[in-house]
């Protein structure tokens, strides 16, 4: 769950944001404090797959948005999570 | 430390620095960094340099060249193995052993010297040590018995023994004059260095006992430790020879690749 990619492009789905607000926003939804090293890694990744993107003029708070790929590949990444979740609560239910 | 952390954003290769340096800053301007931040910056651009493209094409080849030097010296210097003797030279009066006598000669002493001399010299008895022992049967097929006993020599060498070595070497009765040495003989078995170590202390001991009057009136000359049976090489095995080839090539690759990466730039591949 501390995927730093997931959480990126979960920030994302609600809005452009910059790295600064990512930062925030990840740390308030998920408790997760992503260093700069880590969260600027994960941003690199995602721009080169063509997950995310960056929105308007170059500057140094540049906010990034996700492209329509990005959503797919999260929606199908939440959809694995979500089973991998209900799973282990099940199991965790009947033992 | 944010002045810290922009000191360590530099180690991000150029390339990215051109594309998300600016960015990276501005972000660490507004946020309050932690010394964990610093720490998640530096670890982010040593993986982003270290699995870079441009360097591993560097480093490796760097690497494996090392490992191949390393190892082509390893085949052809063969381990050696020390087996080492300790002989004395005292002033020893047995006939008084409680009456304290000075010694006088030290390693430089031209008498002490001579001793070795002689020793060095004696061809013949070397010769037949060599044949005595089948030794450098390679170097025999190639080389004249002279040459083969002179290879011989080279192997041999005499070390004085420190203060510490003589007083563990004998008995604590031993009188402080005295001039210990080890006589030592590599080759690369460690049984036949031994062997060879204890004729060739034979042959010292036997060429210079009467000698060692000479020194004083009361000279001794005694081995008061038989030659050792070496279990390890002397030096470097050749595993390490390889691997300190392996880690030079290494070391070589990550200068080149810090100098060169930081000039030409490195592919933006390296931040997957």
């Amino acid at each position: 769950m501390s995927d730093p990619t997931i959480l990126v492009l979960s920030s994302l789905a609600e809005g452009d944001k910059h790295g600064y607000a990512m930062m925030e926003d990840i740390e308030r939804f998920a408790g997760v404090r992503l260093g700069p090293g880590t969260l600027y890694g994960a941003i690199t990744r995602l721009e080169e797959r063509g997950w995310i993107a960056p929105s308007g003029p170059r500057d140094r708070r540049q906010p990034y948005t996700l492209t329509s790929v990005g959503r797919s590949h999260l929606r199908l990444q939440l959809v694995d999570l979500d089973r991998i979740v209900r799973t282990g609560q099940r199991r965790l239910e009947n033992a | 430390m944010n002045r810290i952390a922009k000191l360590v954003s530099r180690m991000y290769p150029s390339a990215w620095r051109a594309r998300y340096g600016e960015e990276l800053e501005g972000l660490m301007e507004d946020k309050s960094l932690r010394a964990a931040d610093i720490f998640d910056v530096f670890w982010s651009a040593l993986k982003m340099r270290l699995t870079s493209r441009s360097f591993v094409r560097i480093v490796l080849p760097c690497a494996v060249m090392g490992a191949l030097v390393g190892a082509s010296i390893a085949m052809y210097t063969p381990n050696l193995y020390s087996s080492r003797s300790a002989i004395v030279l005292s002033a020893r009066n047995s006939a008084e052993p409680n009456q304290p006598v000075a010694f006088n000669a030290g390693p430089n002493d031209p008498r002490i010297v001579a001793l070795f001399e002689d020793f060095f010299s004696d061809h013949a008895a070397m010769k037949s040590i060599v044949l005595r022992h089948d030794l450098y049967p390679l170097e025999r097929r190639e080389l004249s018995m002279s040459d083969v006993v002179r290879k011989m020599q080279r192997a041999i060498r005499v070390l004085p023994l420190s203060r510490q070595v003589q007083r563990d070497a004998k008995a604590a009765s031993a009188p402080p004059d005295e001039f210990a040495f080890a006589l030592q003989f590599d080759y690369p078995d460690p049984h036949l260095a031994q062997q060879v170590d204890a004729d060739l202390t034979n042959l010292f001991v036997t060429k210079n006992l009467a000698r060692t009057n000479t020194l004083h009136n009361h000279g001794q000359l005694s081995v008061v430790a038989s030659p050792s049976l070496p279990e390890r090489p002397t030096g470097l095995s050749r595993g390490e020879k390889s691997a300190l080839g392996l880690v030079t090539g290494i070391a070589c690759g990550l200068l080149l690749a810090a100098g060169g990466g930081s000039k030409r730039g490195v592919s933006m591949d390296a931040a997957r």
